[in-house]
């Protein structure tokens, strides 16, 4: 027979760490929390920068630090941990879900009622962003280029190529460097840079690494390790320019060129995914258009903060443990909105404090967010200035507003 | 024509004055001429005149410098002053496969490759397609040797425990007169010993693979098209080989020969030194260096690149079958020297689109151009409008050793009688190499023999190499049975490809000794999904270290000096 549990996590980042510890605090809900590395954290085990947990604990602290936290707090919890473990099939079964998985103690069976996906995402590579040429040693995502250095203690390159400006990127152009490497430059493709301005000082300007923007590596040479790469400015499309090539003489190129959510299990679940976020469709609980299929964290959409990474974890967690039957109207977008999370609202479910988070498509500024129910509007934000790497949080409370035949809308415009 | 005339053809045509000359084996070109193709055509034109003889083409092009040959960043004497019946040169599937062939003697073989790891070259980075001989021309040896492996695959496969799987191929047909006129090819399928080939229509091939509704009118059906992972089949032959008591010697390359009258008496390497009483020269794209090495040059190579492209496993509108589109109106007129390609089911159940054919001056030419990558994602993708590029996860290209004459040598050298030569080696070679194998096993065998050798078969020789174990495939039953014997084997290490540690050391301790993260890669299929290695590169590498007892910066990713890192942090100098 195969063990019940109320709730099974998957992923013990800071998402499923929130969401375990947040359903375990309902009284009697038995929580098992899968993680197929040998330790907890996640991602954040390796980030061991400062910056995390500013918004929730009102401290910078290390990813670890941060991790260490809810680690802690999951120790005096029921929840039971199975780490190494490794989810290899879903389904739908008598008991809700059937869950195989696989550790070092052999294949496991287990039943649950909900599910919560917690399983974060990775990073695109060199062949999604067709950088070709050679086949060398020295071309690197930021999260390998870390893992080897923060974790592995060794160094990924002396003379290091930096692409993409986003906040991976130049932390780890800051960390190289610490350690000793050159870092030559960080190339960005978009006129502007994609991290916070504050990370652009701090990891940049502070150890004088220029930051080229309106460029990108369009070639890697090299017959062992790599020995150049070729720059290439780009147009506004982000196109390379013919005849703009130059090399650079490097041997490592660290790629931070953006994350996708991982929606391996999500897939097999037929959970529907968002086009635009590339996560699952959910409604402000968090529950996937699968019921009783949960997502949270960067499986669910990309965050910049992992103080939000958490709360959508306890979002999720709390939402899994209550009983509900759904009725979701869907939220549209209007305007230069890249997204916004939550995609549908529950009608029958608390409306008080609904939690969205959107971004804006392009460097905006003086913009008005109205969010209105069936043409009436029910909040409204003006905004002086808007980046789509920065990632806007707001909370709605729609409660006493009818929302059953009305449509949603979020709106972005000029003020 | 005569080879005057071609002469007086060529100048006309190109405005290129070329010096000819001939011996009893080859015409041999020489002049300068600024363009490659061009230098490429005129060889053709040579080799197309009927007399015969192979081409030499000496034509240089001007202002290149050609790229220096990569050789292994070592130099030592491991090999110096031993002795061998048998010298195979080049680790791809040929050398491997010979090897594995020869290893039923009593025999003592030393197989050299000049990478790190087999199926480095051709053999590593092509479609893996057991192709079936639909479109090979009369009376070569492409289509003898292609049509009789083929036919050899199933048991070979079983033999070395690789995967094959013969899913047969269907060429859709767009236009009403192609179905006609493919008739023939059906009937001349029959006379080349092609077994099953049909013409199915419409309704037939729409259900089969719906993609295809809008535009086919028919298609061919070949059913003994199969598929296998070359470099698995590559490293399975090696491995068999190195069972039955073959030397195989990695980051060997061979730099010279020397010579006792006519025949070859010394192996010169920069490992040292050997004596070697028969040369087998299986150096892919280096064939013709090798035989110029051996002063025997008779043929010349030029090689062509071909990129291939993988799709992720999860991109919507894949197809299910091997298919790739029938001749146009238009193409059927024009030959051309690619086999068409298309989209091909691998054993690991991806998507591989590819590939073209593009003459290159450089042999080792392996960069993936972005012109070719747009070329064959566009003309691939027309029998299946629904595939996105943005759903390209991996792309690589490889380069064929094709010959003028376009087809397989496979025999003793005329003027040097104890070199072997399986030179020109282009598709279908993969399909090609267990019939060829055998043949060239037995020429070397009884030439040998002819010598005064005692050549007898070995009793013991063990024909079965056992499949390493992929956890994932098994039942629950069974992975819950292996994981019990070994936990490592339920530790999984690459998430996108569900590749445990256990899998990882048993591919780390493989009997090659090859202790690098892409022949690890090249065995488990860790690091070949989606996330291309971001997860588990560090990871194996790590394990690598662990196992073989060196410094994490010591590990490498291929030959020697692609070390994976350059040092330990804070010790680097900038
Ligand atoms: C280089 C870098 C710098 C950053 N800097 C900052 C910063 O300064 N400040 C900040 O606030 N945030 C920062 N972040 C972002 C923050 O760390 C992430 O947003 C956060 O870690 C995401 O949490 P998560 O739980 O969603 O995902 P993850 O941390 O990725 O955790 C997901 C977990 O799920 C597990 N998992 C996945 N699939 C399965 C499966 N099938 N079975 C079992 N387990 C599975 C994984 O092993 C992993 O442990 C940074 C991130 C990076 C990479
Ligand atoms: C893009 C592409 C697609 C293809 N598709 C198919 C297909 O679908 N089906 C099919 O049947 N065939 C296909 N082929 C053809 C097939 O890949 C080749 O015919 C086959 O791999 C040739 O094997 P080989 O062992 O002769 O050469 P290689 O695999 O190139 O091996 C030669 C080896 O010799 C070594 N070497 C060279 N010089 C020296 C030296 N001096 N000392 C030591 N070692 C040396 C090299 O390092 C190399 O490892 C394709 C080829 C390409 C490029």
């Amino acid at each position: 027979m195969s063990k019940h549990y109320q709730i099974v996590v998957v992923g013990g980042g800071p998402a499923g760490l929130a969401a375990a510890i947040k359903a375990s605090q309902s009284a009697g809900v038995s929580v098992l929390l899968i993680e197929r590395e040998a330790r907890l954290g996640g991602i954040l085990k390796q980030c061991i920068h400062d910056g995390f947990g500013v918004v929730r604990f009102g401290e910078k602290l290390s990813g670890p630090e941060y991790a260490e936290r809810f680690i802690k707090q999951l120790a005096q919890t029921g929840v039971t941990v199975s780490l190494f473990s490794y989810v290899t099939r879903m389904r739908r079964g008598d008991k809700g879900f059937d869950i195989t998985y696989v550790c070092k103690d052999g294949v496991q069976n287990v039943t649950c009622d909900k599910i919560i996906l917690a399983t974060g995402c990775r990073e695109r590579t060199r062949n999604a962003i067709f950088i070709n040429g050679d086949r060398c040693a020295g071309v690197y995502t930021a999260g390998a280029a870390q893992n080897l250095v923060n974790i592995l203690g060794v160094m990924p390159g002396k003379r290091v190529v930096i692409l993409g400006s986003g906040d991976i990127g130049l932390i780890m152009a800051r960390r190289l460097t610490l350690e000793g490497a050159k870092v030559i430059g960080v190339y960005e493709a978009k006129p502007t840079p994609s991290g916070l301005t504050r990370n652009i000082h701090q990891c940049l300007h502070d150890f004088d690494i220029p930051l080229h923007l309106s460029s990108t590596v369009t070639r890697v040479f090299g017959t062992n390790r790599l020995e150049s790469v070729e720059i290439s400015k780009v147009d506004d499309k982000m196109r390379p320019i013919e005849g703009t090539q130059t090399t650079v003489e490097c041997d490592c190129l660290v790629l931070a060129v953006g994350l996708i959510p991982e929606n391996e299990l999500a897939r097999e679940l037929g959970v529907p995914l968002d086009n635009r976020t590339k996560g699952a469709i959910v409604d402000q609980n968090c529950q996937t258009l699968a019921d009783g299929v949960y997502a949270c964290g960067n499986a669910l959409h990309v965050n910049d903060l992992v103080d939000y990474v958490s709360e959508s974890g306890e979002t999720a967690g709390g939402a899994a443990v209550a009983e509900s039957k759904r009725k979701l109207v869907p939220v549209t977008l209007q305007g230069k909105l890249l997204y916004a999370v939550p995609q549908r609202l529950d009608v029958n479910s608390d409306l008080s404090k609904v939690i969205m988070y959107f971004r804006a498509s392009d460097e905006l500024s003086q913009q008005r967010l109205t969010v209105s129910v069936g043409g009436k509007t029910a909040f409204t934000k003006v905004y002086n200035k808007l980046l789509p790497p920065e990632m806007e949080r707001i909370t709605l409370d729609l409660t006493g507003v009818d929302l059953t035949d009305g449509e949603v809308t979020v709106k972005l415009e000029d003020k | 024509m005569s080879i005057e005339k071609i002469a007086a053809k060529v100048e006309k045509r190109y405005g290129v004055r070329v010096g000819v000359c001939q011996d009893d084996r080859s015409i041999i070109l020489s002049g300068e001429c600024n363009d490659w193709n061009t230098i490429v055509a005129i060889g053709k034109m040579f080799a197309d005149a009927g007399t015969g003889k192979h081409v030499v083409n000496k034509i240089t092009l001007a202002g290149y410098v050609e790229k220096a040959e990569r050789l292994p960043a070592i130099r030592d004497g491991a090999l110096d002053n031993t002795d061998w019946d048998v010298v195979v040169i080049g680790g791809g599937i040929s050398g491997c496969a010979v090897a594995r062939e020869l290893s039923r003697y009593n025999l003592r073989i030393l197989l050299c490759e000049k990478h790190s790891d087999v199926a480095r070259g051709a053999s590593g980075a092509n479609d893996g397609m057991v192709h079936a001989g639909i479109d090979l021309k009369h009376r070569c040896n492409k289509l003898r040797y292609g049509v009789a492996g083929n036919a050899m695959y199933g048991d070979i496969c079983r033999e070395l425990g690789v995967e094959f799987n013969r899913c047969g191929q269907y060429v859709i047909f767009t236009s009403k007169l192609i179905k006609f006129l493919a008739k023939s090819t059906v009937k001349r399928a029959r006379k080349h010993g092609i077994p099953g080939v049909t013409i199915i229509g419409k309704k037939q091939i729409c259900e089969i693979e719906p993609r295809v509704k809008d535009f086919a009118v028919g298609a061919l059906y070949v059913p003994s098209t199969g598929v296998v992972s070359p470099y698995k089949l590559t490293i399975a032959y090696a491995e068999n080989a190195v069972q039955n008591g073959v030397k195989v010697s990695l980051d060997t390359a061979v730099l010279g020969m020397k010579k006792d009258g006519d025949k070859v008496s010394e192996v010169i390497t920069n490992r040292g030194t050997v004596t070697a009483k028969c040369v087998v020269n299986c150096a892919g794209v280096f064939a013709d260096e090798i035989a110029q090495m051996a002063d025997d040059e008779y043929f010349t190579i030029h090689p062509r690149k071909g990129t291939d492209l993988l799709m992720d496993t999860n991109a919507s509108g894949l197809p299910t079958h091997c298919i790739s589109m029938g001749p146009t109106l238009k193409s059927a007129t024009h030959s051309s020297s690619t086999k068409g390609g298309g989209i091909i089911i691998t054993v690991d159940d991806n998507v591989l689109i590819g590939p073209d054919a593009i003459e290159v001056p450089d042999r080792e030419d392996t960069s993936t151009v972005q012109s070719s990558i747009d070329s064959v994602f566009q003309r691939q993708s027309a029998c299946c409008p629904s595939l996105r590029k943005n759903e390209i996860i991996a792309y690589f290209a490889g380069v064929r050793a094709p010959t003028y004459e376009e087809d397989f040598i496979i025999e003793r050298s005329a003027k040097v009688p104890n070199l072997v030569h399986v030179a020109g080696i282009q598709s279908p070679g993969i399909t090609a190499a267990p019939a060829f194998a055998k043949d060239v096993a037995q020429i070397t065998a009884e030439y040998l023999a002819s010598c005064g050798a005692d050549v007898q078969l070995k009793p013991d020789f063990d024909p079965v190499r056992k499949a390493p174990v992929c956890a994932k495939k098994l039942s629950d039953a069974d992975r819950d049975k292996l994981i019990r014997s070994d936990p490592d084997f339920g530790k999984i290490i690459c998430r996108c490809e569900q590749v445990s540690l256990g899998e990882i050391k048993q591919a780390i301790n493989n009997p090659l000794g090859v202790h690098t993260v892409d022949g690890v890669k090249r065995r488990v299929r860790a690091g070949m999904g989606r996330c291309q290695g971001g997860f588990c590169m560090p990871l194996v590498t790590q394990t690598i270290a662990n196992q073989t007892g060196v410094e994490v910066s010591d590990v490498t990713k291929d030959d020697i000096g692609s070390n994976i890192a350059v040092g330990k942090i804070k010790e680097c100098n900038r």
